[in-house]
Order: C-alpha cells, then structure tokens, then sequence
C-alpha cells in the first residue's frame, strides 16, 4: 500500500512575498525620513527595521535548518472519508525551537494527488530544540484509485512574516483511495442471502460446529469426551475428534459493465460503490463474500474476514472500467458463482438472463435506492456526477482565463 | 480559539501606538478620546469572537468617512499628523471589522506606521519611553500573529499533542510562555543591531533637502517671549515643562555650576518701547549660512566684538520649539551646533534658522570677562520723557550721591546710578505673578511705580529701564531664563517654562553692558529654585534621566560617532567617500540629490542582477561540467536514463515492474495484460539487454529510438482512471 524511501533529502528555499517586500520599502522610506529630517529616532527606527530584516533571517533560517520531516502512517483512505496523513516533524537543533510550521504535499514529481484530493496542509506550532512531534492533515478523497504523493514542504514565515523559506522533503507514498464507504439498507444483504445453500463448498477449518473436521494427537487440556477411544486403542497413542467450524453463507457480487451500451463514469462509480458496500455489509455480517468483474480478470472466492474485504476493496479501488469495457470476454466463473448467492450489479441496462439462476440483479443507476438515505450518501453520490477533479480543475481555469481575456477586451475596447 | 495572551497583546499594542503618537503629536484630548474607544472596541471584538460588530455596509461607511476627510484635509497640507489621525480611527474601525488574524496584521502594521510618525513628531523621552516598552511587545505581538494565523487558517487540519502522545487540544493559554524565548531573543538580536545602525550611519547627510513632512509646532516655548506687552493681565507661566538643559563649563572643562549659582541665558535684547510694549530693534542683524556641521560658527570675531580674556563652554539642549534664539550667558564667540541649522542671524543674540526643528543641541565658547573700553561710551539722550518717572529716578540717584543730570554726571558714574535704581526697585515693590490690567490710557510702567507697586519680572525691568533712560543712563531689557535648578546627579541645569525672566543691562561704556536685576532676589530665588520636596527631587531624578536621553540619543551626532568610533572617520576609508559626496548632494540641493538616489537605485540593481547572473552561470557551468567530464558511473546512468523513464511510463499505466522481476520476464508478464505495450516496452527491453549486459553500449540512434518509445508510450491513451 506504500512506499518511501528510506532517507529522505531536503531542499532550502526562500520565497519573497509581498509583506516582505513592503517591509524593504517601508525600511527605505524610513532611511529616507531620517535622513531627510536628522532625526535620531528615526534613525534608530532604521537600525530596528534593519535589525528585523537580519534576525527574522537568522532565526527562522536556524529554526529550519535542523528540521526533518518523514511521513508517520496514515489512515483508511476511501472516497468521501477523511484520509488523515501523518508527518513526523523532528528538530535536530539542540537550541532553537521551530515555531509557526506549515506542512504542504507539493505538487511536483511523481504525485498524482491532486487528482484526489485538495492540497493537504497542516500546521505545528512548535517543535522544540532536539524533540519531535507529529502532525496530521485531513483531506477528503474524491476518487479511488492509487494516489501517489513524492514531495513534503514545511515553511513558515516566522518569525515577522517578512519572507517565506521552506524546506523541501523527498517522502514518497501511494495510498490505495477505495470506493466510498456507505451502509446499505437495512435486509437487503439477508434477502439476498436467503436462498444461498448454507456451508455448500466452503473452506472448512476447525472449530466448534456438529460436523466431523479430522483426527488429531491429544494434547493437554482437550476435552477428554473428544477422545476417539477406538482410534486411539489402533494407535496405541490418545486421539482425538476435530470438528468443524460451521461454514459460513457464501455469496458472489459480480458488476457487469459490458452490455449493449457504455455507461457513463457516474453509473460506473456506483457500481463499484455499491459492490463496496455489499462486501463490506457482508462481511459485517460474516458473510464470505466473492467478488467477479468479468473482463477485468478480477476473480475472488468468497471468503470470510478483514483481509480479504482489504483485498476486494483493494481491487475495487484500481479497477479500471475503461478496459474492462474494451470488447472481450465478458464470460462468468459459472461453476463457481453456482456454490452460494449471488449478486449481480449492472452499470449497463440489466439483462436478467446473466449469471446463475437466482442471482440478484441490482442497476447501477438506482444505487441511491440500495444505500441508507443521509446527507453523507448524498453527498458522496454527488461526488460522482461532478466527475473527475482535474478536469473541474480545469474546466475552473478556463472559466477564469476566459473571464480575463474578457475584461481585457472590454479594458481594450474602453481604450 | 484565539489565545487570551495573543488578545491582550493586540491589545497593548495598539492601545500604546495610540498613546506614543498622542504623546509626540502631542494631543491629549485626542487620547483621552480614542484610548476608551479602543479598548471598549476590543473588548467588543473580543466578545465577539470572529463575528462582525456592526453590518458590513456600516464599517465601509465610516472607513469612507474618514478616508473622505482626510483627502479633504490633504488638499490644504499632507503631512504625517492627518494621516496618523486617519490611521487612528482606521484602528478604530477596524475593531468593528475584527474576525480574525489577518484583521490583526492591519491592526499590527497601523500600530507600527503609529510609532513612526510618533518619531518624526517628537524625540521626548517620554515617546522614547513609550517606544521602548512597544518594541518587544510588538515583536511578541507579531510573533504570536505568526502562529495565529497559522492555527487559525483554512483547512482542517489539528495540531498536534506536544508530548507525542496523540492529537488533543493545543494548551492555547500558554502560547506567551512557548514564544518568550524568541521574543528576547529576537529583541536582544534587534537592539543589537539597531545599536550598532544607528552608531554607523552617517549624520549629516541630506538633512532637510526633501522638506519637512511634520507639522511644525508652535508656541511650544512660552515664558519666554521676545515681545513684552505691560498691562494686558497675563499670568506668568508656572509650568515645570522642561525647555532647555544648559551645562556649562570653563576652559580646563570643570564644572561651572553648581546648587548656589545661578546663570541668566540671554535670549532677547528689547531696547524699542512703545505704549507698554518694549521690542527688538528693527535691525535685522547679519545672516550667516549655510553652515558645515564639522566646524564651529565664529560669532564674535566677525561682528567686530571684544576679545574674551576668559571663555567658558556651554552646552545647551533645546527641549522643544523651533525659530529659537541661541540662549547664551555672555556673548558667544562660536556655536557648534547638532542638527546644524541652514543659517544662524547675528545681531544682539543669535537666531537659528526657522528650518531647524526642536530639539537640538549647541555648544559655545563665550566670553566670561570682558575688558575695560578704551573709549567711554557716548553720552546717550534721555529717551524717556515721563516727569514722574524722571522725578523718582532723579530722587533715587540723588539720594546714592549721584548727580542725575546727564549734562554733570560723568559716563563712569551711570553704572553706580543704575544700581542705585536696582537696589530701590528691589527694596520698595512687591514681586506678583499676576499683573493688573492698565485702563483709561495709564502707562503700565507709572502705574506700577506709583500705583499698583507690585508685579513680575517684565515690570520690575521695565521700570529700571525707563527710570535709567530717564537720567540718560543708556540700559536696554533682556528676556531669557534663569538657570537656577541644577541637578547634582548629571551636573547641569534643567530649565523650565517657568524660569523664563526679564531683567536688565546698563552700558557702561562703548558696547560695555552689564547685568542688573531689579526683581527682589529672594523672590527670584523662591519663584526659580525648586523646594527641596519629594516631588521636586523625583523630578530632578525624571531630569537626570532626560538628560541623559538628549545628550545620549536625541543628540547623538556626527562628533559623537567619531568619538566612538575612534577618531575622525572621513579621514580616510570608504567613509570618507561617502561623507564626500554627501557633501556634494547636501551643497548639490534637491536634483542632486533625486540624481544620487537615482543612481544608487541603478547600481543596486545592477549589482543585484550581476549576482543573479553568477549564480546562475555557476549553475550551468555546474551541469555543463557534470556532462562533459562527469564519472563513468553518472555517464552510465545517462547512458541508460531511457530504461528508467520506460519504468516509469509503465508505471503510470499501472504495470509497474517489481524490483525482483528481471527486465524481460516483465515484459513477457504484462504481455497478457497489454499486447501493445508490451512489444513496445520489449524493443526497449532489447537495446537495454544489449548495453547492459552484451557490451554495446546504445549509440544515439538507440537512444533516440528507446526516447521515441517511452513517449509513445507515454502519449498512448492511458487507460481511463478510475471515475
């Protein structure tokens, strides 16, 4: 799920803003003054600006130079779910604290994070001489897939706000962003369930069921009634009886994007979303859930816990739809699907002959019908219908660059 | 949340900008007005908590106000006094507008611009005072202005736990005692370096060639004046505002003063009486200017004057005013002053120029002991027609053995009959603060003789002038100060409003004046020399300490530098260069001047783009150095840069190789997954196997092909991202 390197490396940079460059010239005016008018004051007051310029250098230069930012974790990270991202920010410098800390992910490299999300930041008060702390940003994702963050800015304009210097950290990460995590309808998982054969070819393992499991050796502490005395009279070594776990309900979740017509990416998005949603509800539920997406070779046999719900979401999350599109097989995994319920999501129009018999066939496009009704669901499905956050990005500049060229012909005209 | 610490440092600060500029400007009305204001206004802000005290429409409205009025008030004069006002009920406008630190960064840089303009309003120890107290407190403020902004701007994001342990709420109640460190430390730093600007830069240099931006006080001086009008019922000035400081000191540098000697600075000959009123004289005296800072202005010499046998120096401190003559106790041979004024007028007293603001600093040389005239003086007319005052003049004289007729009377005796006439006046009136109001056309001066026989100091020496003009005694009435408080703990006098005082001289022969004081000494002593009470003595200390500032800060001069700095500094060095042509500009006038400051600015430029211009020629020497010369190991990594970028490419469309999978067995693993893309990253694969392991290095037309792939490669249409 993530990767950094080992030794991250800095880069120093000081950036002039316009409070900076207001100061020089207010600097200026007063040397002006005093020179103008003798006035000693005034001449003192050039020596304090002056005096300003230098400290404000020296201790914020000193403060940043002995810091080192490394990434410290970070959350789960699913679409309309904060996503907490911890830095750990640690000052080497055994006399100066750092004060007024910025944390930015830069936008440089190799990151694709901003396709996800707005820029993380966060702040840190202050990082005392030769201690460390950790800082955490929140963002909302607005897409799944894989977001990749390389650079880590810290910068402060401490201490007089007279310039902005930063410090620049290599500190790769990719964070898988699955599908959002909204709760279904209350019964929906049961009624799909209902006609599934219980404990039909499932994985057993041993446990506390009726079933036989195996023959083991004794050891301390079985209970003596699982004793298999007749086994053990054989062998002349104590046996004893094994049973099995009971075998949980089995069920498929299949998303069907091929079919006669292309979806569009919002119906697709709920899809996925919803096939999320029915993993994750399942498995809640200790249901073992199997997930199939014909053409994209995604096949996974229904199991039972976290694990395996991490790896389906995980699936879910770089399933790329454009492909899985792309004319080709579109065939099921029959046999399989046969050996417990199945649920089959279309992002196209729903073709009940598909699948297994007795399969249930939920449209995409009526996903909002599936999830709990709330202000979170709404607002996460309307995630989907803005569409991806570069091109609102850029749809945003070019507004902006035609509303420029606008004022600039009227500027013109008015001219 | 805002911290309690961070609010009452906006708070002090503000509130102290407030007050500093009220000081200097000064206007106490002013403050007495604005200061509640302001801290109501806080504590409504403050109550207010991010929320708007008044509509938006109603803020704007008075922001447009008051910009309204002070554009009209600019029309007739801009100076520093209306825009510091405007700034003020800015500040004040502001408060209604308080959501949140950025509106505390306008309230910071108002109070800063504040304290500017208190500096070029005034140089007072009590503004000094003040600003010394701002200066940290201003620093703390924008400091915590730093870390507010931060903590309180966009995004959600939480601080984190000091102790690490986790996330939790920021102990905001103790910001004061995280930044104290830096705030003394950032203070120490800027004292530090402020001490050492202010010692360096030149002084000087282009005084006054851009006008002055201050509105000139008036009428700061009062006491002393050098118009005397008799009989309009004023009072005299009890004010213990300090005017001048004076020390003086003779030619071995001891000490001249001391608590039982008092000293008369003259600052005004009036010898022209008119209906109560007594005058300078019309002659305008002789201009002499403009003046250079390094040397002392020769008085005496040239006005023709007698040579000193015995020269003492003094050293006197304008406190405030302006136009102001040059106090002095004898008659100056040379000033040396700081500021140096455009031009000083040389008649009877001296007079700086109207350009030079208060307060300012002059040392003299002047002569304590003047020698005997050869020639007599002239028998002088009597000028004082009034019967009376002839006939109690006469009868004084008469009674010392003194002939009063002019006609019989030698010249030598005039000095023994003015004396006479002083010790009269000193016996026979009554010294009052207050003066009766003369009606119904009565000379003011009869009818202090004959009628009232009480009054202050103008009456007492105006009567003795016109009883010695009315014997033709020539005597003329001087107005200035006494110098009588002496402070033991600096060893110089301190001389307030209160002192100023009028007496007399009597010429005894050709320009051979010499003082009386017809006022009764022991009310000269009571009215000019303080009582030895606790609050006179906490004053003395107050003055010590003044003193000390003027002499130390407000008139730190080019001399000073020099001393500190160990010996004439233009001599030689770069110093000396720059002194140079300040002079230039300073003699050069304004043009010069725009002209030096032009060029400074082109230079700077140009320097600054030449260093740009290194560095960045540095840079690409670096790179150039790196590729023609650079160590096989980089010249290997050049050589096969195109294997990482098809990495790379690949990786982006989600076919990443895996570091433990060899180049070839990738290519064949995505093969299933991307026909086409695995045949291109192949061919790649090929010249890569190649160099690397068959010892053909990739010549160009390998290297652009593998380029040519990794783009196309880059440029196919990547499979749709999620969404």
């Amino acid at each position: 799920m993530a990767g950094r390197s080992p030794q991250p490396s800095a880069h120093r940079r000081y950036h002039f803003h316009f409070p900076g460059v207001l100061y020089v010239l207010v600097t200026l005016l007063v040397a002006v003054g005093a020179i103008n008018s003798q006035n000693n004051l005034l001449f003192g007051a050039l020596g304090l600006a002056i005096g300003g310029l230098l400290v404000s250098g020296v201790l914020s230069g000193s403060g940043l130079l002995g810091l080192r930012v490394d990434r410290a974790g970070h959350g789960t990270a699913a679409v309309g779910k904060p996503l907490v991202l911890r830095y750990k920010v640690r000052n080497t410098n055994s006399l100066i604290s750092a004060f007024a800390m910025h944390l930015d992910e830069v936008r440089r490299g190799a990151s694709n994070w901003h396709r996800f999300f707005p820029a993380a930041h966060t702040f840190v008060t202050e990082v005392r001489a030769g201690s460390d702390t950790v800082a955490e940003a929140r963002v909302i994702p607005e897409r799944r897939g894989v977001a990749r963050f390389d650079l880590v800015q810290i910068w402060t304009k401490f201490p007089f706000g007279l310039a902005r210097k930063s410090m620049t950290f290599a500190a790769p990460l990719e964070i898988i962003v699955q599908p959002p995590d909204l709760p279904l309808r209350a019964g929906l998982i049961h009624r799909i369930t209902a006609r599934a054969p219980y404990g039909v070819g499932g994985e057993r393992t041993a446990g506390l069921g009726e079933e036989f499991f195996a023959l083991r050796e004794y050891v301390a502490g079985d209970n003596p009634k699982l004793i298999a005395w007749k086994r053990s009279a054989r062998t002349g070594t104590l046996i004893v009886r094994q049973q099995a776990s009971p075998a949980p309900t089995r069920l498929w979740i299949v998303i069907r994007f091929g079919g006669t017509d292309a979806a569009g990416t919002a119906v697709d998005e709920r899809a996925i979303a919803l096939a999320a949603a029915v993993a994750r509800e399942a498995t809640a539920q200790q249901i073992a859930v199997g997930l199939a997406v014909p053409g994209a070779d995604v096949v996974h046999s229904p199991r039972v816990g976290r694990v395996h719900l991490e790896m389906l979401l995980g699936d879910l999350a770089i399933l790329d739809v454009e492909r899985v599109r792309a004319p080709g097989s579109q065939r099921l995994p029959e046999t399989a699907l046969r050996t417990g319920a199945c649920v089959i999501i279309h992002a196209g129009h729903v073709d009940e002959t598909y699948g297994p018999r007795g399969s249930t066939h939920w449209p995409a496009e009526d996903a909002a019908a599936y999830f709990q009704a709330s202000s979170e669901t709404d607002r996460v499905l309307a995630l989907f219908d803005r569409g991806p956050r570069r091109e609102r990005v850029e749809r945003s500049r070019s507004l902006r660059r035609f509303w420029v060229r606008r004022r600039r012909l009227r500027l013109g005209a008015g001219a | 949340m805002i911290s309690r610490g961070y609010n009452l440092a906006i708070l002090l600060t503000g509130f102290l900008a407030i007050s500093v500029y009220c000081t200097a400007a000064p206007l106490p009305l002013l403050a007495l007005l604005v200061l509640p204001v302001y801290v109501v206004g806080w504590w409504l802000s403050f109550r207010a908590s991010g929320r708007l005290l008044f509509p938006r429409i109603v803020v704007n409205s008075l922001l447009a106000g008051a910009i309204g009025y002070a554009v009209l008030v600019s029309l007739r004069a801009v100076n520093v006094e209306v825009i510091a006002q405007l700034v003020i009920f800015m500040l004040l406008i502001k408060l209604g507008d308080r959501r949140g630190p950025r509106d505390d960064g306008q309230i910071l840089s108002m109070a800063v611009f504040l304290s500017i303009a208190a500096m070029l309003d005034s140089n007072e120890l009590w503004v000094g005072a003040q600003l010394i107290v701002l200066l940290p407190l201003l620093i703390g403020a924008v400091m915590l202005f730093q870390i507010e902004l931060g903590r309180n701007g966009d995004g959600p994001w939480r601080e984190p736990d000091p102790t690490g342990a986790g996330a939790s709420a920021s102990p905001v109640h103790r910001l004061w005692r995280r930044v104290w460190g830096p705030v003394l430390t950032a203070t120490t730093g800027i004292v530090v370096a402020a001490g050492f600007v202010f010692v360096i830069m030149p002084r000087g240099v282009g005084g006054g060639i851009l006008g002055d931006m201050a509105t000139k006080r008036t009428g700061a001086i009062s006491g002393f004046t050098n118009v005397v009008k008799l009989g309009t019922g004023r009072v005299i000035s009890t004010s213990p505002l300090p005017v001048l400081d004076f020390e003086i000191r003779d030619e071995a540098g001891i000490n001249m003063g001391g608590p039982s000697a008092v000293y008369y600075l003259r600052g005004a000959v009036l010898d022209s009486y008119s209906r109560g009123t007594w005058t300078e004289s019309q002659d305008g005296g002789r201009a002499v200017g403009p003046l250079d800072s390094a040397e002392p202005v020769p008085i005496a010499s040239s006005s023709g004057g007698p040579k000193a046998i015995q020269t003492v120096t003094m050293k006197l401190q304008l406190g405030r005013g302006e136009r102001s003559p040059i106090f002095s106790v004898w008659k100056p041979l040379s000033v040396r002053f700081s500021p140096t004024p455009r031009a000083v007028r040389i008649r009877d007293v001296l007079t700086v120029d109207a350009r030079v603001r208060a307060p300012f600093t002059y040392e003299m040389d002047a002569a304590v002991a003047e020698p005997l005239p050869l020639m007599m003086g002239r028998r002088t007319p009597v000028s004082f027609e009034s019967d009376h005052i002839r006939g109690l003049a006469s009868q004084i004289v008469r009674d010392a053995g003194i002939d009063p007729d002019p006609v019989v009377r030698p010249v030598s005796e005039d000095l023994h009959a003015a004396r006479a006439i002083q010790d009269y006046l000193r016996t026979n009136y009554a010294y009052a603060l207050t003066e009766p109001e003369i009606t119904g056309g009565n000379d003011a001066i009869e009818q202090f003789l004959f009628r009232t026989r009480q009054g202050h100091c103008e009456y007492f020496a105006a009567s003795m002038v016109a009883m010695c003009r009315s014997i033709g005694v020539n005597a003329r009435m001087i107005a200035g100060f006494v110098a009588a408080e002496f402070v033991e703990g600096s060893g110089h006098y301190v001389v307030r409003q209160s002192n100023a005082h009028a007496w007399v001289e009597a010429e005894g022969g050709r320009d051979w004046w010499r003082t009386f004081d017809p006022t009764p000494p022991a009310d000269l002593a009571r009215f000019h020399r303080p009582l030895p009470t606790l609050l006179s003595r906490m004053r003395q200390m107050f003055d010590v300490v003044e003193y000390a500032w003027n002499s130390s800060v407000v008139g730190f001069d080019e001399r000073d530098r020099d001393a500190l700095l160990g010996g004439r500094s233009e001599s030689s060095g770069p110093l000396a260069a720059l002194s140079q042509i300040a002079a230039r500009i300073q003699s050069g006038g304004t043009r010069l001047f725009l002209v030096a400051v032009a060029t400074g600015i082109v230079v700077f430029s140009a320097v600054a783009l030449s260093g740009f211009g290194i560095v960045a020629l540095a840079r690409g020497l670096r790179r150039l150095r790196a590729r023609l010369f650079s160590s096989d190991a980089a010249r290997f990594d050049r050589d096969f840069a195109f294997y990482p970028q098809l990495l790379d490419a690949l990786k982006r469309r989600g076919l990443a190789k895996p570091s433990w999978v060899p180049p070839l067995a990738h290519v064949e693993a995505i093969a299933g997954i991307d026909e086409p893309i695995a045949r291109l990253a192949r061919e790649v694969t090929d010249i890569y196997y190649r160099a690397r392991f068959g010892g053909l290095p990739p010549n160009a037309a390998d290297r652009a092909r593998a380029r040519e792939i990794v783009r196309e490669i880059r440029q196919r249409r990547t499979p749709n991202p999620p969404v």
